[in-house]
Formats: C-alpha cells, sequence, structure tokens
C-alpha cells in the first residue's frame, strides 16, 4: 500500500508556540514566560539541550528568535487558540494503529492466479 | 395424403416447432439471441444421441461426442484445466471452441485463457513465459474488432508484466462497453481481478467506488463490505450486506469478505472533530494512503461550515501541500486545488495530441485506441470533480470524442467502441443540459455495435 508523503513544511505545527516551548496547552500566563526565560538564557549559554525541540513531525531548530516569536503568540488569545488547536495531545496520537483490515488471500479465494 | 405432402407438412411442422422453442427460449431468457437458441437446438440434441451411440462404441459417434463435450465444456476445460498447466496455445483454443455455441466474444476469451496461462507461467518463473507473452501480444495486436474480452486479455498482460496501474485502468474500462458486451467472462474476470486488488491492501475506498465504473453484483456487494469495514456496522446493516452476497455468483468465494464486513468494529464517526484532526495529524506525518487522503478532504468538507476562518485556511494549506507531493491525488478534490490547473493543462496536452492524431490518421490497432481512450478518460474523470470542472472537461472533450467515435464507428468498423463512447458523450451531455448533443448521441447509441 503506497502511502502519501510527508510534508516538510507545517508552520502551524513546526512554529507551533506550545513545542517551541516544550509546553502543554493547558499553561498559565506564568509558565509561558518562566519557560520563555529560562530557553533564552540556556540558549545565550550555548546549551545543547535547548537547541531543538520535539514535534510531531520531527525535531526542529530552536533560537531565539522563534522563543520570542512563541512567547508573543501565546499572549495573543487568537493566535494561542490556534496553536491548542493543533497542540491537543489526542490529536497526535496515532489513527494508524486503527489500520484497517484486509483480505490477504483474496487474489487465491476469487481465483485470479495472481499473488 | 401421398408421401410427399406428408414430407412437406412434416417439415413445416418441424420449422414452425423450431421457431416456437426458440420464441420460448428467447422469452425466458431476453439476452439470448436467436443464432444462439438454433445452436443449443441443435447441439442439445446431437450431444445426447452421439452419448447413447458412443456408449455402444461407434467411432463416429464417439468423435461427435468429443467434439460436442468440447462445445459444451471448452470454457471450463480452458479455465480449470489448461490455464493452471500454463499452457497458453491450449487455454486459448479451448476457450474459443467453447463460445462457439454461446455465441460469446471467441477472439477476447481466447486471449483472456491465454493471458491468463501467462499469469501461471510468471508465477512459476517459467523459462517460457518471453514466448507465451509475445504470443498473446499478437493475439491482442491482431484482434479486428475490439470487445471487451480483449480488453480484459491486455489487462492480465499488465499483471504480468507488474503494470497494477494499467491493469486497473483496463479493468475499470470494460464497465463502459454497452451492458450486453461486457457481461459473462470477461466482466467476471475484470471485476473479481479488481475486488482482490483492492481488498488484498486494504484499499477500501477504491472497492466503495468500483461501481460507479464496473456495476455488476458482485462489484456492489464488495462496495457495501468496503463502506461497512470503513465506517463501521451502522453505514451498511447485516440484512443488506447478506442480500447483496445471494445476488452474486461467487458466493463460496466471497465468504471470507462477507465475514470481515460482518464482524466489522463499531469506528469514530467521520465528522468527529477530534477524530478528524488526528486523521490530519497522521496525513501530515506521512501515515495515510492516497485513499485515505480523498476520505480526510470528503471529511473536511462536511465538517468545513464549522470550522473558524484561521483554522480553515491552515487546513486547506496543509491539503494542498499534501495534494501538491502526490500525484495520485490529482484533481481528485477541490481541497487539492493548488494542482487543479496542471490536471486541466494535462488534460488539455492530451486531448490536443489525441486530436493531432486522429486529424493526421495515425491510427492505432484497436487495443491501444482503448488504451488511449481509457487514459483520457481517467483524466477527465481526475478533472471532473465538481460540476464546474466537470463542464470544462465536457466542452474541451464533447465534440472531439463524438467526431473520433463517429469515425471509428463508421470507417474503422469499430462499432463495439464507438458505442462505448457514444453512452459516455450520451451521459455527460445529459449532465451538462447540452441537448442537440444528448439527442445526437441518442441516435449514435441506437445504431448498436455489432
Amino acid at each position: 500500500m503506497s502511502l502519501v508523503s510527508a510534508r516538510m513544511d507545517a508552520p502551524h505545527i513546526d512554529e507551533n508556540p506550545f513545542f517551541v516551548l516544550d509546553l502543554p496547552i493547558d499553561c498559565g500566563a506564568m509558565d509561558i514566560e518562566r519557560a520563555g526565560q529560562k530557553l533564552l538564557a540556556m540558549l545565550k549559554v550555548g546549551m545543547k539541550d535547548a537547541a531543538s525541540y520535539r514535534t510531531p513531525l520531527g525535531p526542529r531548530q530552536r533560537d531565539e528568535d522563534a522563543v520570542r516569536r512563541a512567547m508573543a503568540a501565546l499572549r495573543e488569545p487568537q493566535a494561542r487558540a490556534m496553536a491548542e488547536f493543533w497542540a491537543r495531545p489526542e490529536v497526535w496520537e496515532p489513527v494508524h494503529e486503527t489500520r484497517l483490515p484486509v483480505w490477504s488471500d483474496a487474489h487465491k479465494r476469487l481465483g485470479t492466479l495472481d499473488r | 395424403m401421398s408421401g410427399g405432402a406428408a414430407l412437406i407438412l412434416g417439415k413445416v411442422l418441424l420449422y414452425a416447432a423450431i421457431a416456437v422453442i426458440i420464441l420460448l427460449v428467447k422469452k425466458a431468457s431476453p439476452g439470448v439471441t436467436a443464432t444462439r437458441a438454433l445452436s443449443w437446438l441443435i447441439l442439445v440434441p446431437t450431444t445426447f444421441i452421439a452419448s447413447v451411440f458412443a456408449l455402444q462404441g461407434g467411432i463416429f459417434s464417439i468423435l461427435v461426442f468429443v467434439v460436442a463435450c468440447l462445445l459444451w465444456f471448452g470454457g471450463p476445460l480452458a479455465t480449470f484445466v489448461a490455464t493452471p498447466i500454463g499452457s497458453p496455445r491450449v487455454a486459448s483454443t479451448l476457450a474459443v471452441v467453447g463460445a462457439i455455441p454461446h455465441h460469446l466474444d471467441r477472439r477476447g476469451l481466447g486471449s483472456i485463457a491465454a493471458a491468463r496461462s501467462c499469469l501461471v507461467l510468471r508465477n512459476r518463473r517459467h523459462p517460457g513465459l518471453a514466448g507465451a507473452l509475445t504470443y498473446v501480444d499478437k493475439r491482442i495486436a491482431d484482434t479486428a474488432v475490439l470487445r471487451p474480452g480483449t480488453v480484459v486479455a491486455r489487462g492480465f498482460c499488465c499483471v504480468v508484466l507488474g503494470d497494477r496501474e494499467q491493469a486497473q485502468l483496463l479493468f475499470k474500462s470494460v464497465g463502459d462497453f454497452a451492458a450486453p458486451l461486457r457481461s459473462g467472462p470477461a466482466q467476471f474476470f475484470a471485476a473479481r481481478w479488481l475486488i482482490a486488488d483492492a481488498a488484498s491492501r486494504g484499499e477500501w475506498g477504491a472497492l466503495q467506488v468500483l461501481p460507479r465504473r464496473l456495476n455488476t453484483a458482485l462489484t456492489r456487494f464488495a462496495a457495501e463490505c468496503a463502506t461497512r469495514i470503513k465506517q463501521g456496522p451502522a453505514a451498511v446493516a447485516r440484512t443488506t450486506l447478506v442480500e447483496r452476497w445471494l445476488l452474486t455468483s461467487s458466493r463460496v468465494a466471497t465468504v471470507p469478505l462477507l465475514k470481515m464486513a460482518w464482524s466489522a468494529p463499531t469506528r469514530p464517526p467521520t465528522a468527529d472533530a477530534s477524530y478528524l484532526l488526528a486523521r490530519h495529524a497522521a496525513a501530515l506525518r506521512g501515515h495515510v494512503t492516497s485513499e485515505d487522503m480523498l476520505e480526510l478532504a470528503m471529511s473536511w468538507d462536511r465538517a468545513m461550515a464549522e470550522v473558524p476562518p484561521p483554522f480553515r485556511m491552515t487546513v486547506l494549506d496543509d491539503l494542498n501541500a499534501l495534494a501538491d507531493s502526490n500525484p495520485d491525488l490529482r484533481g481528485r478534490h477541490p481541497y487539492f486545488s493548488n494542482n487543479a490547473d496542471e490536471v486541466l493543462r494535462s488534460f488539455e496536452i492530451a486531448v490536443e495530441a489525441f486530436q493531432r492524431r486522429i486529424a493526421d490518421e495515425r491510427w492505432l490497432t484497436p487495443i491501444d485506441e482503448w488504451v488511449e481512450i481509457a487514459v483520457l478518460r481517467q483524466l477527465y474523470d481526475d478533472l471532473a470533480v465538481d460540476a464546474s470542472r466537470r463542464s470544462i472537461a465536457f466542452d474541451t472533450i464533447r465534440l472531439v470524442i463524438t467526431n473520433y467515435a463517429a469515425e471509428l464507428f463508421n470507417r474503422r468498423h469499430q462499432k463495439p467502441i464507438a458505442n462505448a463512447l457514444f453512452l459516455w458523450m450520451e451521459r455527460e451531455a445529459r449532465f451538462a443540459r447540452d441537448e442537440e448533443l444528448l439527442q445526437l448521441n441518442k441516435k449514435n447509441v441506437a445504431c448498436g455495435f455489432g
């Protein structure tokens, strides 16, 4: 079965503030400030742990600009709602685990002589 | 009454009896032609008499009996004996002989039997495969008037060569022929292969839409099963499944499919927002097939009215971007619209090239003409995903196809192909409310295919 190739560029996921700041979607304003400042400090001293962050589409590079943009976005109610929309954990629960069944011996049963 | 008069009266009575029997047979089975009924009328008593005399050991009677058996059982012998042995020539000959009393497409059935023998040779990695394929190819290329049987035979050749896409295209195209032409073994083999191919890969979406192109009792049953497997028990009732299953001619073979559909687990409703988002996320991560993508687009379409505008834009951006990188999705849904212009352009280029070829009278073999039509029709279907695009596609092709079909009918003697094209244009003209073209194609369809 041929799979659709993944899209490499999805800004609402790649640059989602919750992923950038590594925060849950129910975090408060204080959590955002604390996490942002901490990451900025870590980036300033060049700590490796802060240089990248995880997204459901794979790891992405983190820099000071991205952190500042993420903090600003989460202060805006509309932008925050949009970010929450895509950062909800249940969205990223793998649906492929409930794959539909296949009729593996269909060719044999239907006598197509193919395999 | 003199002996001569009695003989004449006897002959008249005999002819009258034959005529009455033919009429009764025709009335009982509307698809049966007079010649077919007559050949059965001759063959049945001949076989019976020959078998009685053959039991007494008469050489001539044994010969007649063998010939009658070949005529009666040529088809099954080809399918169950010669094809599994992997003997294209024997299988083809038996199929041709077996097609005579049934007045079926002899050339096509012979080619199908030979092509299926090639499949057996391929499965066994037999060194004689190349030679067998050459034989079948020549048989197909030399077909004077193309009928569905030859199309199916070419489809099986594509399967042998590993070209599944072309095989699917050809098998589906069998459904484009007029119903009396496509019914019988050609449609039977095409439907079975398409169902097996899709079901063995779990491509249930493809099965759901199969009856739109190839509408048989078996494809309708498979479509119901696919819907229930995909959408859960609420989508199709078990009684409907059983009803459809009983109408198929492949009840034993399709028991596993019935069982799968029967015990299909409940699935989350496709319009459920979090399920929709989860599927969207899976698509972004590349965990879905083209069919899943199409279904995702359709689910978004149904839910879009309730999606706030900013989210709507990101959803559409994602779908466009995914469609851009996947040619399979081209033009299959308006949400994959970034490449819609590209699809239209490809279609126009294909139509132009087609038109130029016909104008230059560069005719192909009948089967290659059909392959080109099938490709064009696929492009047309890819483009005609909604009413406005269907109109654009129809405007581009309406006169090209109608004139081409008339040429095939009048000068090239390819009446079955021409009839299939007239049927297509008639349906599209009805959709576009093009009254003039509708009437013209209705008249053309009425000219028949024989």
